[in-house]
């Protein structure tokens, strides 16, 4: 058994690029050996990579694969001779050689025995060339595309080196050769096995596997931490991209002047781990940042640090002295709002905002004013409307006084929420839209409703974000996310040679996100509004083009569109989440846009469909009766079979089951209200679906037992019309038509 | 070798451009003076724009004054200025230890690479204007940004083969590195001066000039900009044959100079507020337009490498 070390030193890798970098490499190496024979059922494989290198490891390989001979048959004998000269080239004989067999010429090809050293010469130039990255260059005369410089390649079998070039790349030659850690071992070294590899390299400052590399920065980080009495504030990005920065992890603790550490935490914590990406630190109890923070060096410096640490230290200051600095002047600026007033300070911020563009393109003009201007009047009108509608969407939260809000605070929020768009913090941090907005808000003396309300309605801002906390908050964030949706649906309807929705893998705009940000919402909030309509009041609001009003047509189908990419929404997120397929999700749809109720509905019918062993049975028996009385042209409405026409016991009995379930799935008060407890309507549904599982068996005996093509057509009649009946009842709970039974 | 920071504290901003010229030239780059326009970075110089393109080997090293009018404050802020130095070097091919080179030169300059940490962070480059874009690295020395290295990939949209290595100083920022200031007017300069004796001055009035102008004055910018376009333009038109010399004479550089003429009335207008989301876009696509005609004629010349067979074509 043979091992295989492969190691491309590199100038300086990406994270993104040591991720995949290393996967390629592994995955082509191991089908190229695999294809080969060299990689069998005891082979193992690893792969690593550092900022500089990326390497794979094998053992357990095949040391050689003996002499073989392989008969292949070629054109034939009266083909045009430059197809048969054509074949002997690929096959590697002489037109000599070839033997005649029937009409065909045939080619003995004799593979000598092949060592797997030879093997890896001849496989990893294709493969090291072929690797494909997300972005390339090229360097200096050679034509190889990488994602960064490769300086040399190591490449050894069983401790001896293999030698091969890169065509496009004819300076760098592999061998046995590598380098240790940049500063503190740039020379060059042998290796032999992995093993002492492995060693060698340790010994040269370099960890060469990045999961240990975190677990150091890690435990060196806490250890600086608890030091100082403070808690290391993990981040697993964080944890992973500086472990892909160094080679050997040094963390070094930093201090905050005292005077930063009265800016607000979101934004200290976009200077220290956002921009700087240092590791923040928290005071021992509680959640209050503490004046220190960590970064991680890639070297160990002689003056144990000193000198990197008052570099940082330097940088930080200048970048929380601009923080303190937009912060401060941001604060006056708001603050302006208790002396002239908070409808005279909003009504100067929408005037500005005005002339922040959202889109343009030739004669469509979308600013951010205008957006919060749709904003507040879909909020109000969301709320306004229908004030018993309004305990629907926030039933559970107006339950707590403290979440009661009105109109006029919806339409306030709203005009507020992009204000902060427009400070100095917000151009410099982008990220800390909203939640800074919030802050501001406080400081010109709105309300803590409405500050926290702006504060979270950009969320949820991705997969680990929770959905906004208050109802305000929920009731803004919608609002935001709808009237976008609509805004660009119809400019898409207006400005037909641009493409504006999302396609492929590219959402230019953010609308995927924001129509799962408000599926979520719906979903986590238990909020069920008529969503046809608040699509189409979300059409409404977006005057992109005043003169010319669109048909009432248009509107009808520009609804349905979004209402479908709604859907569409739905079923990835529920297979994301929930893991639901999108054909269960499909089957229980029946046209409502209520997505709450969908997704209950698909939620109870996946207990036991389409996987369970009745689920099965009762989907199969349904696919073959639906079959049946299509073949059959049975109408839809077909009247209800006769009791007293059931001859056979299985049809008797398949009747009796039927009516059951029928009763069954009415519930003894008929079906719950919507407004129901959340409870009581899942286990409704998931009765439901019980009540069809219990088909199970009769339909499989009126299967087994009852002929339905009988002599008599009025038997034959009354058992389609059974048949009819049992797909109606099972077709009340959801649409197994739609269930994928393979 | 020199060691340690208490020498590095002690060079001057102009020491420290002696130190790179000297260091450079002794890699065998031309050391060249600033272009005499005014262009946003040493990018755009035509030894580093144009002489990227084309096959023939090129080195240079040189200081560009670089103006930016839209980052003036009035020489009140400590690190921002509108006009500022940057230290440029290309080399064509990038030789194989660019990299080494490079650690070299901050050797040079004094920085003790045992006690400092030194690293390229990823940091691909793109110049909208230009056409232009290469892979490479900002440089951090201890979580401070120092300088800018680029394989360079396409200029003028051409691909650039082989590829030029392009690194970026930023010399008042590396200067306040190395000798500790955190205003850069406070910077030692030299002779005896400060950077702010030096600069702050200019600052205060082009930082007024960047940013004030009534709407005539904005018409005469936007002028200005369709003028340079149009000569531009114009001498990328004429025959490449010469009757007054007899002689086949692509003009590649005359015409860049309009071009860069172009890119700078752009950042201009820009600075005064004078561009709108969209009319911003089109801006850029002129100018990248003359971009590309300016390196498709450089390719036509001898210092793009073309030959006599190509001419003929």
């Amino acid at each position: 058994m043979a091992e295989f070390l492969l190691e491309l030193l590199c100038e300086e890798l990406p994270p993104w690029a040591q991720k995949s970098g290393r996967r390629e490499l592994r995955e082509r190496l191991r089908a190229a050996l695999r294809e080969r024979g060299f990689f069998g059922k005891d082979a193992e494989v690893r792969d690593f990579a550092t900022p500089r290198r990326l390497v794979v490891m094998m053992e357990g390989l095949a040391d050689a694969i003996p002499p073989r001979q392989e008969h292949r048959r070629g054109p034939r004998t009266n083909a045009p001779e430059k197809a048969i000269l054509g074949f002997c080239k690929s096959a590697g004989v002489t037109r000599e050689q070839l033997q005649q067999e029937g009409e065909y010429f045939h080619a003995v090809i004799e593979s000598p025995e092949e060592t797997l050293a030879k093997a890896v010469a001849s496989i990893a130039p294709d493969v090291i060339a072929a690797i494909p990255w997300q972005k390339s260059m090229r360097w200096g005369s050679g034509e190889l595309l990488f994602a960064r410089s490769l300086r040399s390649i190591l490449c050894m079998v069983d401790g001896r080196p293999v030698e091969f070039e890169l065509v496009d790349l004819p300076d760098v030659k592999s061998g046995n050769e590598t380098k240790g850690h940049q500063v503190h071992a740039p020379d060059v070294f042998a290796a032999t096995d992995f093993a002492g590899y492995e060693k060698k390299l340790r010994e040269r400052k370099v960890i060469l596997d990045s999961q240990e590399r975190q677990k150091t920065i890690e435990r060196e980080s806490e250890k600086l931490a608890k030091e100082k009495g403070c808690r290391l504030v993990t981040h697993p990005h964080l944890l992973e991209t500086t472990a892909a920065m160094t080679e050997w992890p040094v963390p070094v603790l930093c201090s905050i002047e005292k005077e930063f550490m009265e800016l607000p935490a979101a934004v200290l914590l976009q200077v220290i781990c956002g921009q700087q990406g240092y590791f923040a630190l928290r005071e021992k109890d509680g959640e209050a940042l503490a004046p220190f923070c960590i970064a991680v060096a890639d070297m160990e410096a002689t003056d144990d640090g000193e000198t990197i640490r008052k570099g940082h230290e330097r940088v930080l200051r200048a970048r929380l002295k601009d923080a303190d600095f937009f912060y401060r002047r941001d604060v006056e600026h708001w603050k302006q709002a208790r002396e002239i007033g908070q409808e005279a300070f909003i009504k100067a911020g929408e005037e500005e905002l005005h002339s922040v563009v959202l889109y343009e393109q030739s004669y469509a003009h979308c600013t951010i004013g205008s957006q919060a201007g749709n904003m507040a009047r879909y909020a109000k009108a969301m709320i306004e409307e229908n004030l018993s509608a309004r305990a629907l969407y926030f039933r559970h939260d107006v339950d707590r006084q403290e979440h009661v809000f009105t109109p006029e605070e919806a339409d306030t929020a709203a005009r507020l929420a992009k204000l902060d768009l427009l400070s100095e913090m917000v151009r410099e941090f982008p990220n800390l839209q909203g939640v800074i907005g919030g802050r501001y808000a406080l400081q010109a003396g709105f309300s803590q409703r409405i500050a926290a309300a702006v504060s979270e309605h950009y969320r949820p801002q991705g997969q680990n974000d929770s959905i906004p906390q208050t109802s305000l908050g929920r009731c803004l964030a919608l609002s935001d996310k709808m009237c976008i949706l609509g805004l660009f649906w119809k400019l898409q309807h207006t400005l037909r040679h641009v493409s504006l929705l999302p396609r492929g893998s590219g959402d230019p705009h953010g609308l995927r996100r924001a129509a799962l940000g408000v599926i979520r919402i719906l979903l986590e909030a238990k909020i069920q509004p008529p969503l046809k309509i608040w699509i189409r009041k979300a059409l409404d609001m977006n005057f992109v083009l005043p003169s010319q009003d669109y048909p009432e047509e248009e509107y009808q189908k520009l609804t349905n569109d979004l209402f479908a990419f709604f859907i569409e929404r739905l079923k990835v997120y529920l297979r994301q989440r929930e893991g639901l397929r999108s054909d269960v999700v499909e089957a229980v749809l029946f046209g409502s846009d209520n997505l709450l109720d969908i997704c209950r509905r698909a939620k109870a019918l996946s207990t036991c469909f389409p996987d369970t062993e009745e689920g099965k049975a009762v989907l199969k028996g349904y696919k073959r009766a639906a079959n049946i009385l299509r073949d059959e042209k049975v109408a839809a409405d077909a009247p209800l079979p006769h009791e007293y026409a059931l001859q056979e016991e299985a049809e008797k009995n398949l009747f009796q089951a039927v009516r059951e379930a029928e009763w069954g799935i009415q519930g003894e008060e008929g079906r719950l209200p919507l407004t129901s407890s959340p409870e009581k309507i899942q286990e409704a549904y998931i009765r439901e679906v019980a009540c069809c599982a219990r088909l199970r068996a009769p339909i499989d005996d009126f299967f087994d037992q009852v002929r339905v093509n009988a002599d008599d057509p009025a038997l034959r009649e009354n058992r389609l019309r059974l048949l009819r009946q049992t797909c109606r009842v099972l077709e009340s709970v959801a649409d197994f038509s739609k269930i994928s039974d393979k | 070798m020199l060691c340690g920071m208490e020498n590095a504290k002690t060079l001057s901003l102009q020491d420290i451009i002696l130190r790179l010229q000297r260091y450079w030239s002794e890699q065998g780059c031309a050391l060249l003076q600033p272009y005499d326009m005014e262009v946003g970075a040493g990018t755009f110089h035509p030894a580093t724009a144009l002489r990227a393109l084309g096959p023939k080997p090129w080195r240079a090293a040189y200081v560009q004054p670089s103006r930016r009018p839209a980052d003036g404050r009035y020489g009140e802020n400590p690190n921002r200025l509108q006009h500022y130095y940057q230290f440029q070097v290309i080399m064509k091919p990038s030789p194989a230890d660019f990299q080494e080179l490079y650690l070299g030169s901050l050797e040079v300059l004094g920085l003790d690479r045992a006690v400092h940490d030194v690293r390229f962070i990823e940091d691909d480059w793109a110049s909208p204007t230009l056409g232009a874009a290469g892979l490479g690295w900002e440089v951090w020395c201890d979580g401070m940004e120092i300088s800018q290295f680029t394989y360079f990939q396409q200029v003028g949209g051409f691909a650039c083969r082989p590829v030029s290595g392009e690194i970026t100083y930023g010399l008042e920022r590396l200067a306040m590195f190395l000798q500790g200031v955190e205003n850069v007017f406070d910077l030692n300069f030299g002779g005896g001066m400060s950077y702010g004796d030096v600069f702050k001055e200019n600052e205060r009035q082009y930082s007024r000039w960047n940013f004030s102008g009534d709407k005539k004055s904005g018409e005469r910018l936007q002028r200005h900009f369709d003028d340079a376009e149009a000569e531009c333009l114009r001498i990328l038109k004429l025959p490449v044959f010469d009757d007054t010399s007899g002689q086949e004479i692509p003009m590649a550089y005359p015409a860049y100079d309009q071009c860069i003429k172009a890119s700078h009335l752009f950042n201009l207008m820009d600075a005064r507020g004078m561009i709108s989301v969209s009319q911003r876009q089109s801006y850029i696509s002129r100018v990248r337009e003359l971009a590309r005609g300016c390196a498709k004629a450089f390719l036509k010349t001898q210092d793009g490498g073309a030959t006599a067979a190509d001419k003929s074509e």
